[in-house]
């Protein structure tokens, strides 16, 4: 799954705002530390915004049944 | 029950008796337009109220109205606050009339309903309707902290957790993960878990736990690792979800025959 890469900073700015009526922004990490955003997201960000980021193979945390 | 409206021929004022609680959902979807959309949900709430289990629900969602806006809603107190329980999306859901969709990587929704203070311990249950045959390490519905109020289909079983997930987990082996699932606690020593109206799995009648601590509110297509971090994404879609008292058995068949009723209706069973 491919997904937008974006800094720390964009992250920050970005949690909890509204992209569409009723749908907010969820940064969140992968395995590796970067901070992604989906596709579904990206569309709507400004188009400048959206020419900053790197698009990336999506590597999630892993997490064991046991570790619940 | 009344029926009510005005200007041209509608279900609303036909002089058919309308389920209040339906009406006040049909005012805060204004996704509802037809009426034989109406009569459809209108039978639901007036099945699932002849069949007793209405006053279980804490909160109903029919999230298959391809937005947001009218996703939200909780069936049982549609009012737009957090306080009512109506959905706030995270992520990049695709909202469609089949159905919301996550995309595994960063989808949920928060219900705002916290187990501790709204829930009865050793008398709630967690249901949902899905429609992708998807294998993954998935948290479909659920929250914890200390212990876990989940319902689920992890890799290739289906779980529940209440509340703790040692002694109080009921589990069953089953690889398609398409359905109705539901589990439910209806005393400190009997909790089930259901697929389609049948139980499944053996009854698990360990230690609850306790639901007290529990006091993180639970996310819809993911779990709730902590009191800040969602965790298990889900790519699957859902189309019914609730969450309240403890279900008997003949409650989850009922409720199970009246949401398959319902998602046939819209041609989106599975």
């Amino acid at each position: 799954m491919i997904v937008a890469k974006i800094s720390p900073q964009q992250a920050e700015e970005l949690t909890g705002t509204e992209f569409l009526v009723d749908n907010y922004f969820n940064p969140v990490q992968d395995i590796e530390g970067n901070w992604i955003i989906s596709l579904q997201e990206l569309v709507y960000c400004d188009i400048n915004f959206a020419n900053t980021v790197d698009l990336i193979e999506y590597k999630p945390i892993v997490f064991e049944l046991d570790f619940m | 029950m009344y029926g009510y409206g005005i200007g041209s021929f509608s279900f609303l004022n036909s002089g058919i008796a309308v389920d209040a609680d339906a009406l006040a959902y049909f005012e805060a979807n204004t996704a509802i337009t037809l009426d034989a959309d109406k009569i459809a949900i209108d039978a639901f709430y007036k099945g699932l109220k002849a069949d007793g289990i209405y006053t279980k629900m804490k909160a109903m969602y029919l999230p298959k109205w391809a937005s947001a806006t009218n996703d939200k809603w909780n069936l049982v107190n549609p009012v737009d606050t957090s306080e009512a329980f109506r959905l706030k999306f995270n992520g990049g859901w695709t909202h469609s009339t089949s159905g919301i969709l996550g995309n595994g990587s960063n989808t949920y929704a928060e219900t705002y309903i916290i187990p501790s203070s709204v829930l009865t311990n050793n008398n709630t249950h967690l249901s949902y309707y899905c429609r992708s045959n998807t294998y993954g390490a998935i948290i479909d519905f659920g929250t914890q902290s200390g212990g876990s109020l989940s319902v689920y289909n992890y890799l290739s079983s289906y779980y529940s957790d209440q509340y703790d997930t040692g002694g109080g987990r009921a589990s069953s082996a089953i690889s398609d993960t398409r359905g109705f699932i539901s589990g439910s606690r209806t005393s400190a020593s009997v909790h089930k878990l259901f697929r389609n109206g049948v139980q499944t799995g053996a009854t698990n009648t360990g230690s609850s736990g306790g639901l007290t601590s529990i006091n993180n509110s639970i996310f819809f297509g993911a779990g709730r690792a902590s009191a800040t971090t969602a965790f298990l994404f889900s790519n699957r879609q859902y189309s019914f979800a609730s969450c309240g008292d403890g279900l008997t058995d003949a409650d989850e068949a009922n409720l199970y025959n009246r949401v398959q009723t319902l998602m046939t209706y819209f041609g989106i069973n599975v």
